[in-house]
This record gives C-alpha cells, sequence and structure tokens, in this order.
C-alpha cells in the first residue's frame, strides 16, 4: 500500500458492550480517491465510521488523518481537523431552518461570508428554494442533500457518507447520484458506506468488503465484479 | 412553511397584561403573591433554559437559588453591602459556583446529569444546614430590600417591590428570549436534539453546555437574591431538592423549551397552590373546607391530568391549538 493516504485505519477494534463488532480492521483512503465500504447489516460499516468520528471510542488499534494519530480525539476535534460526516439517519435537526443548518457547522465557516453559503445553495437549487422551511418540513431526499450541503460547508478534506441513498426513491438516488459524482470530479476525497451496490461499484476507486466485523475482500471494483464467489458470500448480491 | 413560535410575544404581551392589572387590583396580600410569581417566574425561566432549551434536566438548581439568597443575605448582614451590590454579588457567586459545578456535570448525560446535579443541590442543603454563621437549620433574617428612596420610592411598600420584581422579570425574560434567538441558543437547540450530530459537526458541545450551566445558575442566583430580599429571610430548605423539583414542574406545567410558559407556569402553579389551600375556596365550590389541608394531593391530580392531556405543557397545548384553528381557518378559506 503506497504511503501518503489521507486517512489509515490499523487494526482497528470496537466492542459494543460484550460483542466484539470491529475485529482488527484496516483500510487506508488515498487522497482525491473514492473508496467504499460494503458488507451486510451488522457487518460493521457504520460502526467504523463512527469510530472515525470518535462517536464510537475505539478499543484498541489507530486511526491516522493525514500522518496525525485521530483516534483519541473528541468528535468536534476531529470534525475540526478536516473531516465532515453524514451519518445515516442524515441528523437534520428538526427545528432549525435549512439557512440555520448551513451556519452551524463552525463560526470560522459562519463569518467566510455568504459567498459559501452562496456557492452552496446554487449547487442545490432544491435548498435555495426552502431556505426558510424547517428540519422536519423537509422530504427525505432533500434532507439528505441538506445533511451533504451542511458537511460541504465545512470546506472538508474528507468526506465520510453512510448509505446517502438509503430509503429514498430512484429519481432522487439519482440526483444524490449526481451531486456525489460532481464532488468526486472536484477531486474530493470520500470514504462511502453503501448498501446500493451499482452506484457505490460505479462511484469508487476502491473497495473493502466488511463481513462481521472484519476486512473480508479488499480491491477495485473491476476485480470485485470479476469475483462473483466474493459478492455472494459478504454481499448476498 | 410556518412561522417558528408564532405566539411567544402574543402570549407574553397577554400575560404582560394581565400581571399590570393584577397589580392593579391587588391588595396587600396579591402584590406579596405578585412578588413571589415574578421571582418564581426568573428561577423557572433560567432552569428552563437548562432544560427545555438546552435539554440537560437539573434536580439541584436550587442549590444556586440558596447560593444567591445567602450571597446577598451575607454580603448585606455582616458586610453592609447595599442590597444592589450584594445582588451582584449573588449573580457572580452562583455562576462561578455553576461553572465549577458544569466542568464535571456537562460530561453526563441523562439520568447521571439528573443525579450528579441532585447530590450537588443536597451537598449545599447539608452546607447551609450546618453553617454556623448563617443560622445553620434556623436560618438567618435581616435581608433589607433596595434603596429606591432617592427615587422616592419605598420598597417596604408592596406594590412598589411587586412592580419592581416584575420589571426584573420582564427584563430577565427579553434577555433570555433573545439569547434562545441568537446563535448560542441555536446550538443549544441543536445540542438538544442531538449533542453526537452535532459535535461531529465541529462544535465543541461541552462548552456551550457549560456556558449554558452557568448562565442558568448565574440566573438562578439572581431569583435567590430577590428571594431573600422579598421575605427577608434565608434559610436551608432553599438549597432542599423539592425546590428543584416544583420548578421542574413549572417548566413542564407551562411547556419546557418556550421561557414564556415557564414564567406563565410560576403565575398558575402560585395561584393554585394559593387557592387550594385556602379552605373558603373549596367552599365556594360548595365543598368541605377540609380538602384545602389535602391540597397537595389535589396538585398533584392537576399534575397528572396536564401531563397526560397535554405532554408538551400549557403553552405547547395553546401553540397547538392556535395551529389548528390558524389551518382549519386557511382551509376554510382556500375551498371557498
Amino acid at each position: 500500500m503506497p504511503d501518503g493516504a489521507l486517512l489509515r485505519l490499523e487494526a482497528l477494534d470496537a466492542y459494543y458492550g460484550r460483542s466484539h463488532v470491529l475485529q482488527g480492521v484496516s483500510l487506508s483512503v488515498e487522497s482525491a480517491s473514492v473508496v467504499a465500504l460494503l458488507g451486510r447489516n451488522g457487518a460493521g460499516k457504520s460502526t467504523t465510521l463512527k469510530a472515525i468520528m470518535g462517536i464510537v471510542a475505539p478499543a484498541g488499534g489507530s486511526i491516522r488523518f493525514d500522518g496525525e494519530a485521530i483516534h483519541h480525539l473528541a468528535s468536534h476535534r476531529i470534525a475540526r481537523r478536516g473531516i465532515a460526516y453524514v451519518p445515516e439517519d442524515r441528523g437534520i435537526f428538526a427545528s432549525l431552518t435549512v439557512e440555520e443548518h448551513l451556519s452551524l457547522t463552525l463560526p470560522r465557516a459562519v463569518t467566510r461570508g455568504p459567498s459559501s453559503k452562496e456557492a452552496i445553495y446554487e449547487q442545490f437549487p432544491v435548498l435555495a428554494e426552502r431556505r426558510r422551511h424547517r428540519g422536519n418540513e423537509l422530504s427525505g431526499g432533500e434532507q439528505q442533500m441538506l445533511a451533504i450541503a451542511r458537511a460541504l460547508t465545512q470546506s472538508p478534506r474528507l468526506l465520510i457518507l453512510d448509505e446517502p441513498t438509503e430509503g429514498l426513491a430512484p429519481i432522487v438516488i439519482e440526483s444524490i447520484a449526481g451531486i456525489v459524482h460532481s464532488l468526486k470530479g472536484a477531486g474530493l476525497t470520500m470514504l462511502l458506506v453503501e448498501q446500493n451496490y451499482p452506484f457505490a461499484v460505479g462511484l469508487s476507486e476502491r473497495v473493502y468488503v466488511l463481513g462481521k466485523g472484519r476486512v473480508r475482500w479488499e480491491g477495485s471494483p473491476a476485480a470485485l465484479e470479476a469475483s462473483p464467489e466474493v459478492a455472494a458470500t459478504w454481499l448476498g448480491v | 412553511m410556518r412561522e417558528r413560535d408564532p405566539i411567544q410575544l402574543p402570549v407574553a404581551g397577554l400575560l404582560a397584561v394581565i400581571a399590570v392589572a393584577a397589580w392593579f387590583g391587588a391588595g396587600y396580600f396579591g402584590q406579596e403573591l405578585l412578588a413571589e410569581i415574578a421571582i418564581l417566574a426568573i428561577f423557572a425561566m433560567s432552569l428552563d433554559l437548562l432544560v427545555g432549551v438546552a435539554g440537560m434536566v437539573s434536580l439541584g438548581h436550587a442549590g444556586f437559588l440558596a447560593l444567591g439568597a445567602y450571597a446577598t443575605a451575607g454580603a448585606t448582614v455582616f458586610w453592609g453591602w447595599p442590597p444592589a451590590a450584594a445582588l451582584a454579588f449573588s449573580v457572580a457567586v452562583a455562576g462561578a459556583c455553576a461553572l465549577g459545578v458544569g466542568l464535571f456535570a456537562v460530561r453526563l448525560g441523562g439520568v447521571f446529569f439528573i443525579m450528579i446535579t441532585l447530590a450537588i443541590g443536597q451537598m449545599f442543603y447539608a452546607y447551609f444546614f450546618k453553617a454556623r454563621a448563617f443560622g445553620g437549620d434556623n436560618g438567618m433574617s435581616g435581608t433589607p430590600r433596595f434603596d429606591l428612596s432617592p427615587l422616592g420610592l419605598e420598597t417596604g411598600d408592596p406594590a412598589v417591590f411587586s412592580a419592581l420584581m416584575l420589571v426584573i422579570a420582564g427584563a430577565v425574560y427579553v434577555a433570555l428570549l433573545l439569547l434562545v434567538r441568537s446563535p448560542f441558543g441555536m446550538m443549544l437547540t441543536a445540542i438538544h436534539q442531538n449533542e453526537n450530530r452535532l459535535a461531529s459537526l465541529g462544535c465543541p458541545v461541552r462548552r456551550y453546555k457549560l456556558a449554558a450551566f452557568g448562565l442558568g445558575g448565574a440566573i438562578a442566583g439572581l431569583a435567590g437574591a430577590l428571594m431573600a430580599q422579598h421575605t427577608g429571610f434565608v434559610s436551608p430548605d432553599l438549597a432542599f431538592w423539592t425546590l428543584s423539583g416544583e420548578a421542574l414542574i413549572i417548566v413542564i406545567l407551562g411547556g419546557s423549551g418556550s421561557l414564556v410558559g415557564a414564567a406563565g407556569g410560576a403565575a398558575v402553579f402560585v395561584m393554585l397552590r394559593d387557592h387550594l389551600s385556602d379552605g373558603s375556596f373549596w367552599e365556594g365550590l360548595r365543598l368541605s373546607g377540609d380538602i384545602a389541608t389535602h391540597w397537595q394531593l389535589v396538585m398533584g391530580l392537576f399534575f397528572i391530568a396536564v401531563v397526560l392531556l397535554a405532554r408538551d405543557g400549557l403553552y405547547g397545548r395553546l401553540s397547538w391549538l392556535v395551529d389548528r384553528v390558524r389551518s382549519a381557518w386557511r382551509g376554510r378559506g382556500g375551498g371557498a
């Protein structure tokens, strides 16, 4: 594995109570690449992301971001290193408006003026139309867009997406996919957890397959396509 | 799109009108009740900042009220400070102590936070209970009221004092409302809704919670200082957990997170207690006046009814009702 990975997990262990949910997970994300984390429910995908964000405390192993160990840091410090996280439940605040969500992220980002916010609205015209609507007045697709838009206001160096297409209508998935593809085009580094196999494989340069808390397979999407037995055993496709 | 909290200001205006009308109509005893309501409203609003806005349920908030009361009593009686200076001292002492307590309390969530605040409140109680300088369990009296004689006002007059308390309560309300609607308040609201989420956005959640806890404690200290002035007497009971519980009941009864609900809840609470514990009130209803001795039982039933029928408190129910009427009105207009 070449050095200079933006994010590197080594032998990461994590527990929920007594159950050993991550058992020595190692993976790396190169700068300006998209990495997909695949696996069935309960494989440990979301937990891996939560461990990176400091929401789940790892019991062992290390997480390095741009060479710096971050596994002992509080969530907000990890975010401030330049990692933005879009959680599976989208994490929209019911009583805050779209506009407020975008001002929420960091005092720094707010003072950077409307330019960045306007740029976001240009990228997400749907949100511009709904800027005065509250979180609980948005559709699932709009909430997902808001979650991604909010993450972008952090000017992240790494964007972590947990199942961005889950529970959305096909036409909405298409527009989310369009946004994610354009972010990739702009050179943003991304780590993606997805159940939507074609979407994930079409987007990423490297795939890790997780099963029961361990990395069971890693390689390129093309190699995964060529190994139907991996997909059958660990993904059920 | 709905306007956020459209009835906040109308309800506040209505409460203000009622307060002014009550002030003009009240006799000696009524003025005492008004002052008590105003002070309790300040205390309840300070707790609402923690409970309703930031989502930190504290059962030890009375500890800071007591600190404020004792600080005022001590500074005026022992050191001869003027009451206004003693009041500033009370706010500072209670705020500083709340920051100190908050340093470790805000690290905990849920039931652990409740238990640690309860324990700390009881520690204050235990301290004042044994503190000989402050009269121990007998408490101490002699706290003077503000001196407004240069303005030609005599604060010993209940009407003057209650007017002053109402003005201060109004000012605290306006200040807290502005705070809740500021970016700082938005952060607290977001923390209440999903703390982890906000942390992973880069927000130092604990620092915000600590700031809210300190501020809530300082305002509780203000209420305590005013309470000491009002009754002229402080005792360890001010720190006892049941007073924290009462404030929590007031916040829940009024509708947590709305500020004006806490203020209104304080009024409802004091008026109910006053009426239910008065035998002639029950006789007026052609019932036995003996029920008055069991007023707490009736009060308890009332709270159970409120919690069952209006889970988001009186304010929440009113808000819901206004919303329904408005949309029905709009629906009729649109259909025609």
